[in-house]
């Protein structure tokens, strides 16, 4: 079989690279350095594993350079280009990989083709044994049908954790369910005893006598009648309390009014008294008889001045005749002869008479006139007194018409009090009289009907009893009634059958998962004992005679190496280097022989086999081995070796 | 004791559980469970 491999745009190819042709067997692509060896390695991967990867094939596709890291552009596609495409075309069918910003493959890939088909210094395998660990657990688990047993596994066992807890629910729901039985058998077993009770009551209070209608007639009236006067008693007590109402404002009312009229009545009497008391008063006569007599010693006093000036020019006239003639008579009775000198004293002593008798007058006139001046103020207050008087006599009448009709309504109220007062006395006394009939009749009434009373006390009870019972019998009812079916996935079953299938349910989840754990551990040893069985011939067919065995320990999948010569077993981390390129060729090649599909028939080995030695053979040994194998199994490798002008694919053909 | 219907149901299960090494595991098994729960429990509401 042919297969033709077209690459476009695949990392450092720009544009398409002329189709290379891969046939069965081992095809050597072979190019200096530098000039995409590689990129067809990658290109070959990606078509053969993409899309989908478990995170161990994930890391190892990102090592290889077939996906690049989150945000990253994919590296296989050419830094020049949008897309790539790797296309492997035969008789039998096309695989074809487009990757732009998405991925497109057909057929899809097989993940794990990393782990089981790539040779390289990047995979998983080699990596581990490069830094000396021994544990090849990982590898069996995954590429037996362990891992899927194992993950078949969980998925049942998260099943069984439900299943338990789904049956934990549904005895726990029965065991409601049974004591709720019980507990409602045991309540209808006492109703029922409850029920003939109340039978039994009925019939006793139905056999007792009876209160004849007479007396309970005449308890009915007699309550009425209390009643009626309770209610009037009532009323009363209402009525006095509008009159109390009503008489409180009007009692203040004259309170207030009686002070402000005794305020103006004694304000009055204040008045009056004073009035009297001028009335009463000597001075205004006095002060008339005292002006009468002032104005008549007035009056002599002026004719004493006009005699005394009559006197004085008769005087003067005698001065000057003297002064004419030398001599006068006495000008008072004509008679002698007088002096000048004489006569000027006479004059003299005359003129002063006279002004002490004005002196006098103006004097006098001074005195009356102050005397009218009093006489006038006790005028002027007399008619003020009488002014006030009279208006304290018209603001005295208001308020005296007032307090009569205030008085004359409280009287009225009053009047009414007292009539409430008397009725309330009289229905008291009736109150009593009544209360205490009503009494004597109800006694002689309760006598009669006491058994029948305490019957039907006993009877309510019972009732009471019963109406409790029966909310009790509808919450057990309902209880049970809940715990009778039970929703499993939306489907409502009866508690029984959820019982049955649940524990049924744990039973096939139980087998299978012992199932499981038997097919688990089945795989590992067979796959374990197929990876041992393989080994031995590889060591063999590659001519590694540094070691004696590579063998998988059963019992903790952890690798085992001994040394030609060696007695003990070789940790792997006590290897050399190339001892240990050598040991993961060679548990890759049979990882590839194991646990590869029988339909993937490609193997790539890059960058591993200028590791080998050519001087000692070891080289040719692979190849040859590898030949030889894909021969055997119909297997087309594909190996990238340095070597040539340009990219070309040289078909090995083995010994 | 399993009516027929149950029986073959039951059967069926042990054919998903074994038949693991050419199906896909994870949610199909879940899934394929679930479907089998659901009819043990059609059968037992419903009567086969």
């Amino acid at each position: 079989m042919e297969v033709e491999l077209r690459l476009e745009n695949v990392g450092g190819f720009a544009g398409t690279v002329p189709p290379l042709k891969l046939k069965r067997g081992v095809n050597v692509i072979k190019a200096p350095s530098a000039i995409g060896k590689s990129s067809v390695m990658k290109g070959i991967a990606a078509l053969l594993s993409l899309p989908y990867y478990d995170d161990v094939e994930e890391e190892v596709a990102r090592r290889l350079g077939i996906l690049g890291g989150p945000d990253e552009p994919n590296p296989l596609v050419n830094v020049g280009a949008e897309k790539a495409v790797v296309e492997l075309k035969s008789n039998e069918k096309v695989m074809k990989v487009v990757i732009n910003g998405g991925i497109r493959v057909e057929p899809p890939g097989r993940g794990s083709f990393l782990l089981t088909s790539v040779l390289s210094p990047e995979t998983q395998l080699m990596r581990k044994i490069m830094d000396g660990d021994d544990d090849i657990s990982w590898i069996v688990d995954r590429l037996s049908l362990s891992k899927r047993y194992s993950e078949a596994k969980r998925i049942l066992e998260e099943f069984l954790a439900e299943a338990q807890l789904m049956l934990h629910d549904v005895e726990q729901k029965r065991a409601i369910s049974s004591k709720a039985k019980g507990e409602l058998k045991d309540l209808k077993k006492r109703k029922e005893l409850i029920e003939k009770e109340i039978e039994e009551i009925e019939r006793k209070a139905s056999s007792l006598p009876a209160v004849s209608s007479e007396l309970q007639a005449e308890r009915d009236t007699l309550r009425q009648d209390y009643d009626s006067i309770k209610r009037r008693l009532v009323e009363l007590e209402s009525e006095k309390r509008e009159l109390e109402a009503e008489l409180k404002p009007k009692e203040r009312e004259k309170r207030e009014l009686t002070r402000r009229l005794n305020e103006l009545r004694r304000m009055l009497k204040e008045v009056s008294k004073e009035l009297e008391e001028l009335q009463r008063g000597k001075r205004r006569d006095q002060l008339t008889r005292m002006i009468k007599a002032i104005e008549k010693e007035i009056e002599n006093l002026g004719r004493s001045v006009y005699e005394k000036e009559g006197v004085l020019k008769l005087y003067e006239s005698a001065i000057s005749l003297v002064k004419e003639k030398g001599k006068a008579p006495c000008p008072l009775c004509n008679v002698g002869t007088l002096t000048s000198r004489v006569l000027e004293e006479k004059r003299n002593v005359i003129e002063s008479e006279l002004r002490d008798i004005k002196n006098s007058k103006a004097g006098k006139v001074a005195e009356k006139s102050k005397l009218y001046g009093e006489l006038s103020t006790i005028d002027d207050k007399f008619k003020d007194l009488k002014s006030h008087e009279s208006e304290l006599k018209e603001r005295i009448k208001g308020p005296e018409n007032r307090l009569i009709g205030l008085s004359r309504d409280i009287e009225a109220i009053s009047n009414k009090y007292q009539n409430l007062l008397q009725e309330t006395d009289k229905l008291k006394l009736a109150e009593d009289d009544f209360l205490r009939k009503l009494k004597n009749v109800e006694r002689r009434i309760s006598e009669i009907d006491e058994p029948r009373r305490k019957l039907y006390e006993a009877l309510g009870r019972r009732r009471e009893e019963l109406k409790g019972m029966d909310g009790e019998v509808r919450r057990l009812s309902e209880e049970i009634e809940f715990a009778a079916i039970m929703g499993i996935r939306g489907i409502y079953v009866s508690m029984d059958d959820a019982f049955d299938i649940t524990d049924k349910w744990l039973n096939i989840l139980r087998t299978e998962i012992n199932h499981l754990d038997n097919r688990i551990e089945e795989q590992r040893v067979g796959a374990v004992r197929k990876f041992n069985e393989r080994i031995g011939v590889l060591l063999r067919g590659l001519r590694l005679s540094e070691f004696d065995e590579v063998w998988i320990d059963e019992t903790n999948l952890r690798l085992v190496v001994t040394r030609r010569g060696g007695k003990r077993r070789q940790p792997v981390r006590s290897l050399s280097t190339s001892e240990r390129y050598a040991l993961s060729t060679v548990l890759q090649l049979t990882v590839k022989e194991v646990y590869a599909p029988e339909e993937d028939p490609y193997l790539l080995i890059d960058g591993t086999l200028p590791t080998f030695d050519e001087e000692t053979g070891r080289k040719s040994a692979l190849l040859n081995y590898i030949a030889k194998i894909a021969n055997e199994r119909q297997w087309i490798v594909v190996i990238s070796d340095i070597g040539g002008k340009e990219l070309a694919v040289e078909h090995f053909k083995g010994p | 004791m399993s009516t027929k219907v149950e029986e073959s149901i039951i059967k069926e299960i042990e054919r998903i559980v074994k038949d693991l090494s050419i199906k896909k595991v994870g949610e199909s098994v879940r899934e394929s469970l679930e479907l089998k729960l659901k009819e043990l429990l059609e059968v037992k509401a419903h009567g086969s």
